[in-house]
């Protein structure tokens, strides 16, 4: 339905920068509070 | 590039496609911003209803019209749908808009994922609705008495409605990140030839700083609403003191969260007033180089001072110094913008239409928000302003003429472009006097009413809090419905007519960049040859 | 539309009313009331400074502002100046205005700031009085540690209060003058937030925490404030009514407290058995204070948040089903334990609960069977 306006040199480019963008949110999200860390706990807790 | 590759069905190189799909399927900058901004505007009124509700439940002491668990779920969906639904997806439509036509690019650089960040939106648009609707069937549970800061323990005790707002807050956060992917990508690669960074318009800079604002916060609400989930249904404690949890951890992530985003909805707005007041004062903006040095200070500065809502939770001495004073220094950047700002206007030759007029409106009611801001920076002061009727007038004060009226600026100032027909001119300036007085008369009496000692979120009040109550409550009448006579103004230039004139494609006399120099209103495909900046 | 007249006129009809409206009604508040001690009084000047300087900058920018749009109008036929942002202002504003700005901030800071250490810190002295503050959904418990006397304060209906509704209380906070206090906040439940602006900043209530804030008063008198932090239903109905009296009448005041306590404790642990009128009517009194906020007088609740008690399957089935949700409460629910009421209490308000709005099962729990509940 579009019209190709990117040659596949830019279009490698756009792709390549949008999927940085998107390991650094998802690195905020897993790193910016002690998600996994406090899971674990939870986990250790249950197995105990 | 005229050697332009189609594939098949693309018959009509600039028509656009016909019925439904034209819109579902749409990788349009131009329609995907068009839908962004109708659905802005959907929200923008169901909000104002739930604002209008509060407004008329405070108009006398005693409980009238609701009950307060219902009045508590009103005041949640009312920032909800004003924060998530109308100001962000109304400042994502203006840049879906605008961003291509000013940087020279055919597109945005990931046109289907721009649909899917839209088409997420109605998706979660409906589970907060649900999340209000369901407490009224058997079987329910409670209402959202939270807040939109859902604090726990006080979300933990809510009924499912909650588990319909965490996952719409999740939809809501997959679609913001995925739109500000896209626009720092367009930003960065899609670029005319010699538009250097530092030639680029304000508003792209100001949606730039934004964008990557999203991504680094976004993901840790999400974070913190997951846990809430987590404690609420599968047994483990991150925020429940008696597990070894803490209820405090959530505060912290959901205004590490929350802070910047303030600035989210402030920074397209303020690209947008860096538009309208050169344009109508008819000389470049002043200081384009520190507006840019103070918008990255401010998002910076902005990022770590989140505790500022927190002050009454117990930190140490240290903390709340720093937090302080880091607060405090936040004016410089935003004295910046404004000096900016008013040096624009100085020695300008100004004419005052319906978007400058908000634009000075903003200057003036920005302001003076911005220095009851400084007032409870103070930490010692907060303490007793803290969750007062003051805040509830201070961050109106900021976030209306802040945002909502720097997306009307930006509305006005580009409605000519879109449609290619003049609005009209008196009715717009009919618009602004009703919608600013309105404004003033609600939320100026607020901040009495917190000195004198009025929370915050009640529902009923002591006699001694009437006076003010009812003027305010009689301002949030009129300002609520002075969006009727823009939802008209709009229709009204969207339609067309003889009443109205025709807009060149230079709707502005003083208008300058290059979305200023296609049709208005603009083909289907613009810039397909980019333009050469020297 | 005259822009020049309306942005002269509006902020002046506003400084007008506001003025207008203040002295007409002296008994409605626009700032806050008068400081009931020095911790206060610091407060209130530092707000007062601070408002003073952002009242000056605001005049300072709404002056230059209505200066530029009466003058720099095309209809007046001005000219640009399109070279304004390259003169020298244009090249060094960027940091004239930030050292302004700065030094401005400095003053409010550096005044902030010594206020702040005497307000964070609460005095290491030995003789300072511990008042431990728990809030409860929706009612305040004040624990004085050190003189072994508990009240529990909660908000009266409209009836009783009259024009005070929603800012009074059935048992006030009641303190002494010239006796540095601290306080030490908590909740057993959800946030809250004790604020009372006369004596002090406030600090939030919060599970499994304990804040601190500290006081000492220098004047008599009743000073009202409720909670600040949103706390559910009835987050509205959390008044708080402060006493502060001489200290010799607050020594008299902790005596008569301890007296009745003595004489509670005595006729709940005295073996006597009670009989179903007694039990009823003490149950009556009880149950409209402690649980009527939330399952109502008439014994109907509001569902889906607090279920009735009329004829519901609790009230009406096996007494020790009973017994254990009003002792250890339910969990994930506003429905807390009520185990620090005495066997005498328990007793009594299961005994009405079970009799009340046509629950007829005829039931009559005594204290013993409480206790031995517990």
């Amino acid at each position: 339905m579009r019209i190709e306006t990117q040659n596949s040199e830019l279009r490698r480019k756009n792709i390549r920068l949008a999927w940085i963008l998107g390991g650094l949110a998802l690195f905020f999200m897993l790193t910016s509070f002690p998600f996994w860390m406090n899971l674990l706990n939870v986990a250790g807790n249950l197995s105990r | 590039m005229s050697t332009t590759t189609m594939t098949h069905d693309e018959a009509h190189h600039h028509g656009a496609p016909t019925g439904w799909k034209r819109w579902l399927y749409s990788t349009n900058h131009k329609d995907i911003g068009t839908l962004y901004l109708l659905f802005a505007l959907v929200m923008l009124f169901l909000g104002g209803a739930s604002a209008m509700m509060i407004r008329a439940e405070l108009f006398m002491p005693g409980i009238q019209l609701i009950d307060p668990d219902l009045y508590n779920n009103l005041v949640t969906n009312h920032a909800l749908l004003m924060i998530f639904g109308a100001v962000m997806p109304a400042a994502a439509g203006l840049a879906n808009w605008m961003i291509p036509l000013m940087i020279g690019a055919p597109d945005m650089a990931l046109p289907r994922m721009n649909n899917l960040s839209f088409w997420i939106l109605p998706a979660a648009a409906t589970m907060l609705i649900l999340s209000f609707v369901v407490p009224f069937f058997p079987g329910g549970g409670t209402q959202i008495n939270t807040g939109w800061t859902i604090y726990p323990p006080l979300s933990v005790q809510v009924g499912m409605s909650m588990d319909f707002l965490i996952f719409a807050i999740h939809l809501l956060g997959v679609s913001s990140v995925l739109a500000s992917i896209n626009i720092i990508v367009t930003l960065l690669n899609m670029r005319a030839p010699g538009m250097t960074l530092m030639k680029m318009p304000m508003f792209c800079w100001t949606w730039l700083v934004t964008a990557f604002l999203l991504i680094l916060v976004v993901p840790v609400l999400a974070g913190g609403v997951t846990m809430l989930l987590f404690d609420r249904h599968f047994g483990t404690s991150f925020f429940d003191a008696a597990g070894g949890g803490d209820p405090v951890l959530f505060q912290h992530l959901f205004w590490f969260f929350g802070h910047p985003e303030v600035y989210i909805l402030l920074l397209p707005s303020i690209g947008v007033l860096s538009h309208v007041i050169p344009t109508f004062a008819r000389k470049p903006l002043f200081g384009y180089r520190s507006m840019v040095g103070a918008m990255l200070a401010v998002a910076t500065i902005g990022m770590v001072v989140w505790a500022h809502h927190q002050y009454t939770i117990g930190m140490s001495l240290g903390a709340v110094t720093y937090f302080m004073v880091g607060t405090i220094l936040i004016s410089i950047p935003v004295g910046l913008m404004v000096f900016n700002f008013i040096a624009t206007m100085w020695r300008g030759a100004m004419t005052f239409e319906t978007p400058m007029l908000f634009a000075v409106g903003i200057i003036l009611m920005f302001t003076f928000g911005g220095l009851s801001g400084v007032m409870l920076a103070v930490v010692p002061a907060d303490m007793q302003y803290h969750d007062s009727m003051f805040v509830v007038a201070h961050f109106h004060y900021v976030l209306m003429p802040g945002a909502v009226f720097g997306l009307f600026a930006g509305v006005f100032y580009w409605l000519p472009k879109w449609t290619g027909n003049m609005y009209d001119e008196r009715l717009g300036k009919l618009f602004f006097w009703i919608n600013v007085i309105g404004f003033n008369i609600t939320f100026f009496p607020q901040h009495f009413l917190g000195l004198a000692g009025m929370p915050r979120r009640i529902i009923d009040y002591n006699v001694m809090f009437t006076e003010f109550n009812v003027l305010s409550s009689i301002g949030a009448m009129i300002f609520g419905l002075s969006h009727l006579l823009f939802l008209y103004i709009v229709i009204q230039t969207i339609r067309g007519g003889k009443s109205l004139k025709r807009s060149g494609a230079k709707s502005w006399e003083g208008a300058k960049g290059l979305e200023w120099e296609v049709d208005s209103p603009p083909a289907f495909h613009t810039w397909e040859t980019a333009p050469q900046i020297k | 539309m005259c822009f020049k007249c309306n942005y002269i006129i509006k902020p002046l009809l506003l400084i007008l009313g506001m003025v207008q409206l203040g002295t007409a009604h002296a008994e409605f508040g626009v700032n806050f009331p008068e400081p009931a001690g020095e911790l206060a009084q610091n407060i209130f000047d530092i707000h007062m400074l601070t408002m003073s300087i952002a009242t000056i900058l605001l005049i300072i920018v709404f002056a230059i502002v209505i200066y530029s749009i009466y003058y720099h109008r095309k209809s007046r036929g001005y000219q640009a100046d399109q070279n304004f942002h390259n003169t020298w202002f244009g090249h060094w504003s960027w940091v004239i205005v930030p050292v302004l700005v700065l030094g401005v901030d400095f003053t409010i800071a550096n005044n902030a700031n010594t206020v702040l250490k005497t307000v964070w810190e609460v005095p290491k002295e030995k003789d300072i009085m511990d008042l431990k503050v728990t809030g409860h959904q929706w009612w305040w418990e004040f624990d004085y540690l050190d003189h072994g006397v508990k009240v529990e304060s909660r908000a009266l209906t409209k009836e009783q209060s009259g024009d005070l509704y929603l800012r009074d209380v059935d048992n006030r906070l009641v303190l002494p003058t010239g006796k540095k206090i601290r306080f030490l906040h908590t909740s057993a439940d959800v946030n809250h937030a004790f604020w009372v602006p006369e004596l002090a900043f406030k600090k939030d209530a919060i599970p499994g925490y304990v804040t601190e804030t500290w006081i000492e008063l220098d004047r008599e008198g009743v000073f009202r404030g409720q909670c600040a932090e949103l706390c559910g239903t009835w987050h509205s109905r959390m008044p708080i009514v402060v006493e502060s009296v001489s200290p010799e009448r607050f020594a008299q005041w902790v005596d008569e407290q301890n007296a009745i306590k003595v004489a509670a404790a005595a006729e709940a642990s005295s073996s006597k058995t009670w009989s179903k009128d007694e039990l009823i009517a003490k149950g009556e009194e009880l149950y409209n204070t402690k649980c009527a906020a939330c399952h109502q007088i008439t014994g109907t609740g509001l569902p889906p948040a607090f279920p009735p008690l009329k004829g519901s399957a609790i009230a009406t089935g096996p007494i020790a089903g009973h017994l254990k949700i009003v002792l250890n409460g339910k969990e994930g629910t506003a429905m807390q334990s009520w185990s620090s009421l005495n066997d005498l209490e328990i007793a009594a308000i299961i005994t009405y609960e079970r009799n009340a709005w046509g629950n007829d099962t005829g039931d009559v729990i005594q204290p013993a069977d409480v206790k031995s509940a517990r």
